[in-house]
């Protein structure tokens, strides 16, 4: 086994989501047409995927479409922010300032409060809201 | 994020009537799927395959052996990353916090809030703020900044040690300090409702 190279691109969690779906459908559909002998046989495969896409479901980038982060990164451009602090935005869809703070490095810095206030208005305009936490209203 | 991966594949001659494709792709994700790659990271699972060399049959088994070099969508988190999960237990030394697919997260006692201390007989940690007390208590989801990882390089235990010690303790492969000390991090609920009360 040889790593060629660790690092080759990122991935948006709606990416992976995406993948997921699109390769647990393959095997759904394999498996009604040919039968189970060339169905996912590995239970380590299975595992990951069913806890990687519970995870993903709950996170912002459920209810997110290709538009929506082509729409996204259109508005973006013009504040100079860096990649990885765009794919935090998308996956972690912040609402507040203070959870922008976190990802941006040096924000009162780099940006002034009207610009601040001005991404936080792209992403509640571009990027659907959180889905609701299945933890709350729980006792 | 994606890695580059070059490995030999072998395929057992049951699995010949399937598609080349299909096979290789069953193989390597049997292999790597749910594990840690030293210094890689969590492999999820194969993204595509970029090149497939001629198979050679081997003495004896039969099997196949290609040459195949694909993407697997590997999970690490880099440096500074803000991500969400649940807490899953406390302990004076700090907070574990996990997510659905990966359990190792650790955020040390030092990378908490300033006014923050530990309830022995609850075993919570809590945030005294303003005369305000904020409980950090299981399952609740917590936003937390990656600082570190750590990988441990598992080595198989020689077969004498095994034979004295039965329960031995192993470190686990990949393990991930976090801190969760700026404002937006923490308990998620902290936040939110400061946002609603706009």
């Amino acid at each position: 086994m040889k790593v060629l190279e660790p690092k080759v691109g990122m991935l948006s969690n709606h990416e992976v989501l995406a993948h997921i779906t699109a390769m647990k459908a393959r095997y759904t559909e394999l498996h009604h047409r040919v039968g189970g002998a060339h169905a996912m046989k590995a239970e380590n495969l299975e595992t990951v995927l069913k806890e990687v896409r519970d995870y993903l479901s709950h996170s912002p980038c459920a209810l997110q479409t290709p538009k929506h982060i082509s729409t996204f990164m259109a508005a973006m451009a013009p504040y100079a922010l860096e990649k990885g602090e765009l794919l935090q935005i998308l996956n972690e869809r912040p609402e507040t300032i203070a959870e922008l703070d976190c990802i941006i490095e040096e924000m009162e810095a780099r940006f002034e409060e009207v610009k601040v206030q001005g991404i936080l208005d792209v992403v509640n305009s571009t990027l659907p809201r959180r889905p609701k936490e299945m933890g709350e209203g729980e006792a | 994020m994606l890695s580059f991966f070059s490995d030999l594949v072998i395929v057992n001659p049951e699995d010949f009537s399937k598609q080349t494709v299909d096979a290789l792709e069953d193989q390597i994700n049997a292999k790597y799927a749910d594990k840690v790659v030293y210094n890689i990271g969590l492999c999820i699972c194969l993204f595509d395959i970029i090149k497939v060399s001629e198979g050679k049959v081997g003495h004896g088994s039969g099997s196949a052996h290609i040459n195949v070099q694909f993407r697997l969508i590997v999970f690490r988190p880099f440096k500074g990353e803000v991500m969400t999960g649940r807490i899953s237990s406390s302990s004076q030394n700090g907070i574990n916090v996990r997510t659905e697919f990966f359990d190792e997260i650790f955020i040390p006692h030092t990378y908490l809030f300033d006014g923050m201390s530990f309830d022995l007989k609850e075993n919570v940690w809590i945030w005294n703020n303003d005369g305000n007390q904020f409980y950090m208590d299981k399952n609740e989801l917590i936003r937390f900044r990656i600082e570190d990882e750590v990988f441990e390089d598992q080595l198989p235990v020689t077969p004498h040690v095994q034979i004295d010690c039965m329960e031995i303790e192993r470190k686990p492969p990949y393990r991930v300090i976090a801190s969760a000390q700026q404002a937006g991090m923490g308990l998620v609920a902290w936040w939110e409702e400061e946002a609603e009360q706009r």
